[in-house]
């Protein structure tokens, strides 16, 4: 297998360019820290040769978890071809590493990107390349352009001539003069290649619009307007207009080619009606209102507005223990929370780092989208624009107020080490955001396809067979499903919980899409219409009040997000960081709906007495933490308590 | 003095960096070794990063590290 590695600084195009090479759509921004991890791709119209997208670093004495798995995949991948990319308008940081590669003897060709618009490119790739030694291309990979005699290039190269060899690479920290020495002596001769070349650098001075982005009235007061705006375009009317025609063209579709599904009766029927069409179908229907909310952000991600946004946000997540790295996968949250996971490897603070894997799951991912607009549209839809606003609010409330204690109750010192490349504010540019949007929407029927089509498979036969195999024609305590449910009645009875909406909870572990799918189930719908009018009039299975609406929704929004993002937790944070995270959502989740339930209700003597509770248990375990906490240190770039001997270890 | 307390459009050079290990080489794999000339485009202020150029790059660096570098205007 012959192979290339991509090799860069952060925020020099590498995934763009990837995604260009392989025809791929592997997520891409103009901030770095995006590429948390190897990924690989076959070279277009190539047999054997596979390219490599790495995370991008910045030399060879890089420390972050991401930067690391780097450094070692390619000290264990020594022969294969380095495609070095480098940013125009950033050519002297960016030649940096290259010229470490060199030392090093790396086999490398240098990829200019953001070619366009820049005077004497041609010039400069040419003197470069005798500069250097090395083949030098031009690229544009953000629009997809000059990128062929690349490709040609790396379809044609000889890489038999490319053997295994021993790069001295060092992932630990040598002498801080000996590495100092070396970066002078370095940009010196960058300095000097780059004048031979007629280079000026150009600063990037900011405009007045930019600069207006940066002061804390004008940046704060436009992101609640964009968000606001985004939530109430996906939300509100245009939303749900798209929304209800989604789901009327899917039942109409489904019934007109299977017309004797609607009213017949038995095994199969039951089957392909109510636990694959009527599931299936009311998930997609909330496909529309899934696309818009990803256009926002991918629109918002492709301007660079993003990090001016945590810019600003810094000097306030400092103070919850967070940093403004943080607001990058803060943000990713929103989409989808597995993802947002792993974007925290950018984040250098083990600590903080952790403290904001922590709250992650309480940020809206879009797969809880679907579920608060059906409900806000049965019982609040006059103020169903509000409602999730609201919903949407009270998950960063949580979040900030977990952190804070978190953060309190730890004692760190050092919380704010704040350092972040600012990319130039651009112009978004559409056919990237609508490639972005339309792989969140694939991602998104991708995982009805599997996990969910399961889940509702599975689902069905327990709602439908009792423990005796015998079939029921609607869901009843007599089901499996229903025996489990009732099982765990009495820990949901005080939240006014149907044995169906607690199956719908359990469901909902798997992946979030689920729900719907569960409740459709329980209550026999085969429409979301239909399933809206059950749970308006509150009857049958689906005993929804207001009140008990409200909580559920609290609930939902609160408790553990899915199986693919607790898998993901295990495996950066450790089986007990998973564990305790997931004690505190469902504690948190199941009081905080109890406070909702009992405030609708109007039964504040109740109230005072879960408050007492919740008091109670929170002074006992802040007395835990601070007396279990341990003396270590945990270092920066390390997730575990560390050695004594810990080459990382603050000095 | 500390770059922290540095004006804003005022041109510096870095005189010296007195970071821990990991941050050290952190703003020196940006460019911000000693000697580098950085330009400030946003002074810092109590809640809000620093925002210098350097090289045509615009770094954001938050109070903690631009307490620990020192400058000298030039």
């Amino acid at each position: 297998m012959k192979k290339i590695i991509l090799v860069g600084n952060p925020n020099t195009g590498k995934t763009t360019l990837y995604n260009t090479l392989t025809n791929s759509n592997e997520k891409a921004s103009n901030y770095g820290g995006v590429t948390v991890d190897v990924k690989n791709a076959k070279l277009l119209a190539s047999k054997d040769i596979y390219i490599y997208d790495i995370p991008g670093f910045y030399s060879t004495s890089s420390f972050s978890p991401e930067e690391k798995i780097s450094l070692k995949f390619l000290k264990e991948n020594s022969d294969a071809l380095v495609v070095y990319l480098c940013d125009i308008n950033n050519l002297k940081r960016n030649l940096f590493l290259a010229l470490q590669l060199k030392e090093m003897g790396v086999p490398f060709c240098l990829v200019i990107n953001n070619t366009g618009g820049f005077k004497n490119a041609d010039e400069l790739c040419i003197k470069l390349e005798k500069e250097i030694d090395a083949k030098c291309f031009l690229i544009d990979a953000r629009k997809r352009k000059k990128c062929n005699k690349l490709l040609n290039f790396l379809q044609n190269f000889d890489y038999n001539t490319l053997k295994m060899q021993k790069y001295n690479i060092s992932t630990t920290f040598k002498i801080e003069e000996e590495i100092l020495n070396q970066t002078e002596f370095l940009y010196k001769k960058i300095e000097k290649i780059l004048s031979h070349c007629n280079y000026k650098i150009i600063n990037y001075n900011l405009n007045k619009f930019d600069s207006l982005l940066f002061k804390p009235w004008f940046a704060i007061s436009s992101f609640l307007i964009i968000f606001l705006t985004m939530f109430f375009i996906t939300f509100g009317y245009i939303g749900q207009t798209c929304s209800n025609f989604f789901a009327g063209l899917f039942s109409f579709l489904c019934y007109s080619i299977f017309p004797f599904m609607r009213n017949g009766n038995g095994v199969v029927v039951s089957f392909f009606r109510d636990g694959l069409i009527a599931s299936v179908c009311s998930v997609l229907s909330f496909l529309p209102q899934i696309i818009m909310l990803h256009f926002f952000i991918s629109l918002l991600e492709d301007t660079g507005y993003l990090s001016r946004v945590a810019f600003v946000f810094d000097g306030f997540l400092s103070k919850i223990g967070l940093s403004g790295r943080a607001v990058f996968s803060l943000l990713f949250g929103f989409g989808c929370t597995t993802n947002a996971m792993l974007t925290t490897r950018n984040i250098e603070n083990g600590n903080i780092r952790k403290r904001t894997a922590l709250i992650l799951p309480y940020y809206t991912c879009s797969a809880k989208l679907p579920i608060f607009a059906l409900l806000c549209s049965c019982f609040f839809n006059d103020n169903k624009f509000l409602v999730v606003i609201l919903l949407y609010l009270l998950g960063f409330l949580v979040s900030v107020l977990i952190s804070y204690l978190t953060f309190k109750l730890s004692k760190e010192k050092v919380n704010n080490s704040f350092i972040l490349e600012m990319p130039r504010l651009k112009m978004p540019y559409l056919p990237k955001i609508l490639r972005d949007m339309l792989n969140n929407a694939l991602d998104f029927i991708k995982r009805i396809g599997g996990v969910i089509i399961i889940a509702s498979v599975v689902i069905w036969f327990m709602s439908r067979f009792s423990v005796s195999f015998e079939f029921v024609e609607v869901f009843s305590e007599n089901s499996i499903a229903g025996g489990i449910s009732s099982l765990l009645k009495p820990i949901f009875s005080p939240l006014g919980f149907s044995s169906a909406i607690i199956l719908a909870i359990i469901a909902g572990l798997v992946a979030k899409e689920t729900i719907i799918s569960v409740l459709m189930l329980a209550s026999g719908a085969t429409s979301v219409a239909g399933l809206q009018s059950i749970i308006i009039a509150g009857s049958g299975t689906l005993n929804f009040s207001v009140a008990s609406a409200l909580a559920f929704l609290v609930f939902v929004l609160l408790y553990p997000v899915c199986i693919s993002a607790m898998a993901v937790t295990k495996q950066e944070f450790g089986g007990w960081f998973l564990i305790k995270s997931l004690a505190i959502q469902l504690g948190v989740a199941y009081f905080a709906s109890l406070i909702v339930l009992l405030i609708s209700n109007g039964e504040f003597l109740k109230l005072i007495c879960v408050s007492l509770i919740i008091l109670i248990v929170a002074v006992v375990v802040s007395f835990m933490i601070k007396y279990n906490k341990s003396n270590g240190e945990k270092c920066y770039g390390c997730t575990k308590q560390c050695s004594k001997n810990c080459l990382q270890k603050k000095q | 003095m500390k770059l922290i307390d540095a004006k804003k459009g005022q041109k510096y050079q870095i005189n010296k960096i007195n970071l821990h290990n990991e941050l050290f080489f952190r703003v020196l794999n940006l460019g911000l070794f000693i000697g580098a000339t950085i330009y400030v485009v946003k002074p810092a202020t109590k809640n809000m990063p620093i925002l210098i150029n350097c090289d045509s790059l615009n770094v954001a660096l938050g109070n903690d590290v631009s307490k620990a570098i020192e400058v000298k205007a030039i």
